[in-house]
């Protein structure tokens, strides 16, 4: 179980950065 | 402060200085992929790799392609980390059989050597195999370095870039600044070690009688006091020389030792000191020279290192200054300097070393995101301890970490731009790149994530007494000190420790974890984001309204700059922990 916790949590840290790249991309995206 | 101490200060920078222009055009040459004298050698192992991995090298990438094959990368490595430790008793290369890791620490481990921090909530020989500290953590040494290498080249082609929408290709910038920058660099870091006498081997521990018989008495559980004594010491081995040139070099900074550079195996003569203080500034140093040289600007680069060397002066400075001053509370002792001793404060300090090196020391690892120590950053004055955790404040951009320090400091070079526009009223331009307001936008971002996660957990810590306070050696002021200082060395990625504050805990580790997580990747991609959006743009031909990036002026607007973020960031905490700490201490008080 912990290792579950542990690896989900790397897993949800790393979703959340592809999101921000996403959202970057779509805050420049409505600039234009 | 003698005035050797400031002779072997002027040494060291005499030194940065000359080699960062060698280095700089080094690696230029490098990443515009021009030949260099290592080709006959790298090439083809170059070429093998990207065949074996089936890498196009002449592929360009666009922002968000290039941030994602970072990511991607990152997320490998770090998961692999993870299984080595939970499976290293299983695994070859553990004379000392040690048992897995714990998973929270394992998690924090894995985050801190991929985020380039190395926070070590553990000691390094009782706790991890020679395969784990080889295979899962010098490893990424060379990793975490070559990433934060490759973003800051991929940042400095978004400004000498026009009219184009990508960056360059992440594996090739990753593969070759790992194969021509760190590797060559490590090796003749590592001989030159293993000749002043780091050891380097992987035999199991050697134990040696002592001369004189200890009694340490311990106090169990329940209250009982049980003495013992000890006639032997386990004198630890391993591949230190290795890991202990790449862990200086690449910033890194996590010790293969619990004492670090203050172990007398890792660092044991001054001549290794002047080494591995140069190794922290070497490339960040050349970075600059690499900027002004790909940018067409090199007295830009000079600019920038000028901003860099004052800001480091302040520091050493203030560090030697404060280390230097009797304690106030020590009435009787004679604390004052002469030839045949330091003076001034030498608690947790190397008497081979003395105060000079150690403050040196001190304010270099903390300029750079290092955080490798030849001394205990908690025990030195309140002001002194100041200094090391006021340049993690400023972002990590005085020299800064391989990579990181250069684009955190273009970061403040465009804010600085920006504040110049608008005091004359005229829109920004960085070398005839219109700074407009999406750039701002992101790089307020990247300015705004780091004191979020620092006094945010910082606040949750020090307000929850199960969770931050349960740990803690020290009380007052100088324990929010070690509080403060453990998430702002997280969140700059730097990894020394005010040692008081065991955080081998569940929420430490966990939450210190998402701190580095945070301070290194949510900081990268919106700096990513605006060179993506700077090599699109076209290069407006200079006039007399645009502000010039490569004068005195320049360079003390931009220290100006750099220094008011940060105070304001982060005084109000300041005056509560060390500047406290100081007052309270010439009142009598200690804690």
């Amino acid at each position: 179980m912990p290792d579950f916790l542990a690896l989900f949590t790397l897993a949800v840290l790393f979703t959340a950065a592809l999101v921000y790249v996403s959202g970057c991309d779509r805050l420049k995206g409505s600039r234009r | 402060m003698l005035l050797n101490g400031w002779l072997q200060i002027a040494l060291f920078i005499a030194l940065i200085l000359l080699l960062a222009k060698p280095l700089g055009s080094y690696m230029t040459r490098v990443f515009e992929r021009r030949r260099t004298w290592l080709d006959p050698v790298l090439v083809p192992c170059e070429r093998l790799l990207y065949r074996i991995t089936g890498v196009d090298p002449d592929e360009e990438m666009r922002w968000t392609q290039y941030a994602l094959a970072m990511l991607i990368f990152s997320a490998a490595t770090l998961v692999l980390t993870y299984i080595i430790q939970r499976v290293q008793q299983f695994l070859p290369l553990n004379p000392q059989h040690l048992a897995a890791v714990a998973p929270d620490l394992a998690f924090n481990t894995a985050i801190s050597f991929s985020t380039n921090t190395n926070w070590q909530a553990y000691t390094p020989e009782t706790t991890m195999s020679y395969l784990t500290q080889m295979l899962g953590l010098a490893t990424h040494n060379f990793w975490s370095a070559a990433v934060g290498i490759a973003v800051a080249i991929a940042f400095i082609r978004g400004i000498a870039r026009r009219e184009m929408k990508t960056l360059g290709n992440f594996w090739v910038d990753l593969t070759r600044g790992t194969l021509w920058v760190l590797l060559p660099i490590s090796i003749v870091f590592a001989l030159a070690f293993v000749s002043q006498g780091v050891v380097q081997n992987l035999k199991p521990y050697d134990t040696a009688k002592v001369l004189e018989p200890q009694h340490v008495t311990t106090t169990g559980t329940d209250g009982k006091s049980t003495t013992t004594v000890v006639t032997t010491q386990t004198i630890a081995q391993g591949p230190v020389a290795s890991q202990e040139a790449i862990k200086n070099l690449g910033t890194n900074g996590g010790g293969f030792f619990n004492a670090n550079g203050a172990h007398p195996f890792e660092n044991p003569t001054p001549f290794t000191n002047l080494l591995e203080m140069l190794s922290i500034f070497l490339i960040p140093a050349g970075l600059t020279v690499t900027l002004g040289q790909m940018v067409g600007s090199p007295r830009h680069g000079w600019a920038v290192l000028a901003a860099m060397t004052l800001l480091w002066f302040v520091g050493v400075f203030t560090c030697f200054w404060a280390e230097s001053q009797p304690n106030p509370l020590m009435h009787n002792v004679d604390q004052h300097a002469s030839l045949t001793q330091s003076g001034g404060n030498m608690e947790g300090k190397e008497v081979r070393f003395g105060i000079a090196s150690t403050a040196l020391f001190a304010t270099v690892t903390t300029d750079a995101s290092c955080g490798a120590v030849n001394s205990m950053h908690d025990s030195f004055m309140p002001l002194g301890g100041m200094v090391p955790m006021v340049n993690i404040m400023l972002g990590e951009i005085v020299f800064g970490g391989v990579g990181s320090g250069m684009y955190g400091m273009l970061i403040f070079v465009i804010l600085s731009v920006f504040i110049a526009g608008l005091m004359v009223g005229r829109t920004p331009e960085y070398l005839g790149k219109k700074i407009e307001s999406f750039d701002v936008k992101m790089a307020m971002l990247y300015i705004l994530i780091f004191p979020l996660v620092i006094l945010g957990f910082t606040a949750v810590a020090v307000l929850m007494p199960n969770l931050g306070l349960s740990s803690l050696a020290n009380h007052g002021p100088h324990g929010l000190s070690e509080i403060l200082y453990a998430y702002v060395s997280s969140a700059g990625n730097n990894g020394s420790a005010f040692a008081g504050l065991n955080a081998n805990t569940h929420w430490y580790n966990y939450s210190l974890g998402f701190t580095m997580f945070f301070g290194r990747f949510m900081m990268m991609i919106p700096m990513l984001a605006i060179a993506g959006n700077l090599a699109g743009k076209k290069i407006a031909p200079q006039t007399v309204g645009t502000f010039p990036v490569t004068t005195p002026l320049f360079t003390i607007l931009l220290t100006s700059v750099i220094v008011i973020v940060g105070a304001l960031t982060f005084f109000p905490a300041l005056s509560l922990g060390p500047i406290l700490e100081h007052l309270l201490l010439h009142a009598g008080h200690t804690f």
